[in-house]
């Protein structure tokens, strides 16, 4: 019996020298990632001259979103536009905003605008035209709310204000300036000289 | 100076808010207001447009509470300087009137009390120990009045 055990003892230690290469093979191995565009800031699909309509509720369209050419990310889901324009229409006075370049976040709730950014604000009701410039200008579109960190130039009528930054609230109707604020006031004459 | 009223108004500050619903425009922080010979300093600065444009200002607050105003006298090489804890300047009437701790002083001219109201069209003064224009007869707050004789064309005010 004890011969048996004698010429068993090499096939277990085979086996077990056997099982621990495999072991040791599969743990050393990298498992083979597969070139996911998820690292790298790779485009997924483009577009050019889009048109992009947002309705509300009520379905009545809340806002146009129109571009020379958009790129679309597949890792963070993110949108750059070149050349957007946004208008706002259902509202008493139609409000665009327009730049060079825009980038959006993944569910549009986040437009970074940047380079000659530009908010135009119809006159209405006894108010004149109102513009707002600045380089670099973050919107989200659905509260109405902007902000630039950057030096702003706000104009209504002849009346013009600079300032550092600027933080403003489309619904609440309040745009505030903060920072070395300079501004000069004139009379808008509501009624036009004939 | 009469001229002043028609000039733009160039205002400095640290913080602007622009509330479209109410067409004001509300300056807060080291306030300087400027049109034509008449600056305001103030903390804050409320202004806002009547129905012809005239612009109209709210200073509130400043150095040691008061709002400062100072304005060149018409046609005359001297100056009105007056201060309140709120000066409202309506460049339509040309009023400037001051409440609680007013003082102007107009050259030589010097009024004290509770408001006085500056009539930057007549150069006159109305001034009343009590607030808002009101008077309180038995008050100890008096209003105090320094007028100067004048030397030349005695046009002294009342």
């Amino acid at each position: 019996m004890n011969n048996r055990a004698h010429s068993l003892f090499p096939v277990i230690v085979l086996t077990l020298l056997a099982g621990v290469s495999i072991w040791l093979d599969r743990a050393t191995q990298q498992s083979p990632t597969v070139k996911t565009d998820k690292t790298r800031h790779e485009a997924d699909f483009t577009a050019d001259q889009i048109t992009l309509r947002r309705f509300d509720l009520t379905g009545k369209t809340q806002y146009v979103l129109v571009a020379d050419s958009m790129v679309h990310y597949g890792d963070d889901e993110s949108t750059e536009l070149i050349k957007p324009r946004l208008d706002y229409l259902n509202r008493p006075e139609p409000v665009r905003v327009e730049s060079e370049f825009a980038t959006v976040s993944k569910d549009g709730e986040t437009v970074v605008l940047t380079k000659q950014v530009l908010l135009h604000r119809a006159p209405h009701d006894g108010k004149p035209e109102s513009t707002l410039r600045t380089d670099q200008m973050t919107v989200w579109p659905d509260t109405e709310k902007m902000r630039a960190d950057k030096p702003v130039t706000l104009t209504e009528g002849r009346t013009i204000i600079t300032a550092d930054r600027m933080e403003s609230d489309n619904i609440a109707g309040e745009v505030r300036l903060q920072g070395q604020v300079r501004g000069t006031l004139y009379r808008n004459s509501p009624t036009p000289k004939p | 100076e009469k001229a002043d009223r028609s000039k733009p108004v160039n205002i400095e500050a640290d913080r602007v808010t622009v509330d479209d619903k109410n067409k004001i425009h509300i300056f807060e922080g080291h306030v300087v207001l400027t049109q034509g010979t008449l600056t305001i300093r103030s903390d804050k600065l409320v202004v806002s447009q009547d129905m012809e444009g005239y612009q109209r200002g709210i200073a509130t607050g400043g150095e040691g509470g008061l709002a400062r105003f100072r304005q060149k006298r018409e046609g005359k090489n001297e100056w009105v300087n007056g201060e309140g804890e709120r000066i409202e300047h309506d460049a339509r009437s040309e009023l400037s009137q001051f409440f609680q701790r007013a003082h102007v002083k107009s050259g030589e001219d010097e009024v004290r009390g509770q408001y006085i109201q500056f009539n930057g069209a007549t150069e006159t003064y109305l001034v009343t120990n009590g607030p808002n224009a009101t008077t309180i007869p038995s008050q100890q707050g008096r209003v105090q009045v320094t007028i100067q004789p004048k030397k030349k064309d005695g046009a002294a005010a009342p």
